[in-house]
């Protein structure tokens, strides 16, 4: 076991707070990492606190405590919460850790119950949309889950993504005339998207259409299989 | 001249540091929040499957009109929204209680629960206090935006694409490549 190196725990605090430093110590993952971050942290509380500045030994001790609440002390994590929302009912970031708190927990009715109050104010958040729209799938409630995608498309109407998923969703609860348009609509602008011509392609077998445009997809589709992209992942 | 400017600042500050900072309001945000989602619902509906852009047409005039009625009226909770919504809801709560798995679930009977009653999604409420500088202002936007609304033409975005996607790929009999 190495020795606990001060210098270097700090520097991976830090990163991890800042993300500016140029580079980091060790092989460190871009996305954070609670565990890590509890266990320095917790050092560094615990034994170091007169080697560090006042102002970084505060700023660890808040990390630490996140990191605590975000491997597993989630019950304590929801007071902390509910007593914060108490005093400021429009704090975004806070109801959205709530929310997570009970995913994380398996509670996914209660997350789905909170996130649905949350976004009767707050509905612009597209992630929270996009959120509750996983979590509708999750329960294998697609109407629901269509009603959020579809509020997506209508916050940000240039996505392909958003139109890709409705797309989905409309062929998930059978309506294939819907899906095939709004997957025209994608492939209409992205020429290559191999998604959007399978859309078109499934929907014109399941609405037997063999027509000009069932053609045309399924021409794109061979076209696109033999490209450079395709052939990559399939290697 | 220089000290007058100087004193006012000085002043501004020093009131600034006696007032505490407005409590943030939710309803008034929510409100806000609200009256834009109606006005891009206008601009963008050609995104939205004639079913979806009625339901929510119709959910949206409802709920402006009863506001207007009564501004000062408490929120309703959505997930209590009485009719057709309770009908969906405890067909999942069942569900969902009991253990069934979704997937063996008749999706036409879901259908036809969900089709032209509103999800639980749908959460347009015009509530609250209006503490706004000029009520008056605000009833008369909402009022136009209920107006603009109820006379909203639907008109889908991807009406015509089967044609326009040939014509771009060149399968269209008129347009030979």
């Amino acid at each position: 076991m190495a020795k606990f190196n001060l210098a270097n725990a700090r520097q991976v605090l830090a990163h991890y707070r800042d993300e500016t430093l140029p580079e980091f110590p060790e092989k460190l993952t871009q996305t954070y990492d609670p565990v890590l971050v509890k266990e320095l942290g917790t050092t560094i509380i615990n034994q170091y606190q007169g080697s560090i500045s006042k102002l970084e030994y505060f700023a660890i001790y808040e990390q630490t405590l996140i990191s605590h609440i975000d491997t597993g002390r989630f019950q304590e994590a929801i007071r902390l919460y509910d007593e914060c929302l108490e005093q400021n009912q429009t704090n975004m970031p806070i109801h959205k850790r709530k929310i997570m708190a009970y995913v994380s927990m398996g509670d996914t009715q209660k997350a789905i119950e909170l996130l649905v109050s949350y976004l009767d104010t707050f509905m612009q958040d597209t992630e929270a949309w996009v959120t509750l729209g996983n979590l509708y799938l999750q329960t294998n409630a697609f109407q629901q889950a269509l009603f959020c995608y579809e509020e997506l498309v209508l916050l940000r109407p240039a996505a392909h993504l958003y139109l890709l998923k409705v797309a989905d969703l409309y062929c998930a609860v059978g309506k294939h005339e819907i899906g095939k348009k709004y997957y025209l609509g994608v492939v209409q602008s992205l020429a290559d998207c191999l998604h959007g011509w399978y859309g078109v392609y499934y929907c014109c077998k399941n609405l037997k259409q063999d027509g000009d445009l069932f053609d045309l997809a399924k021409s794109r589709i061979l076209e696109l299989a033999k490209g450079p992209t395709i052939q990559k992942v399939y290697k | 001249m220089l000290v007058m400017i100087l004193v006012g600042i000085l002043r501004h500050n020093g009131m600034q540091l006696l007032q505490s900072p407005p409590k943030p309001d939710i309803k008034q945000l929510r409100e806000s929040a609200c009256l834009l989602r109606v006005r891009t619902f206008r601009s963008l509906a050609g995104g939205l499957a004639k079913q979806a852009y009625e339901g929510r047409k119709e959910y949206f005039v409802k709920n402006m009109h009863s506001y207007l009625k009564n501004p000062n009226a408490e929120a309703t909770n959505p997930m209590a929204d009485p009719g057709q919504m309770e009908g969906t809801m405890e067909i999942f709560k069942a569900m969902l209680q009991s253990g069934i798995e979704t997937q063996d679930m008749d999706y036409s009977k879901l259908i036809l629960a969900a089709s032209g009653s509103m999800d639980m999604m749908q959460m347009q409420q015009m509530s609250g206090s209006n503490p706004m500088a000029q009520p008056s202002e605000a009833i008369k936007t909402f009022k136009s935006e209920a107006e603009f609304l109820e006379l909203h033409k639907y008109v889908f975005r991807f009406e015509d694409i089967e044609d326009l996607v040939l014509e771009k790929y060149g399968k269209k009999n008129k347009k030979m490549k």
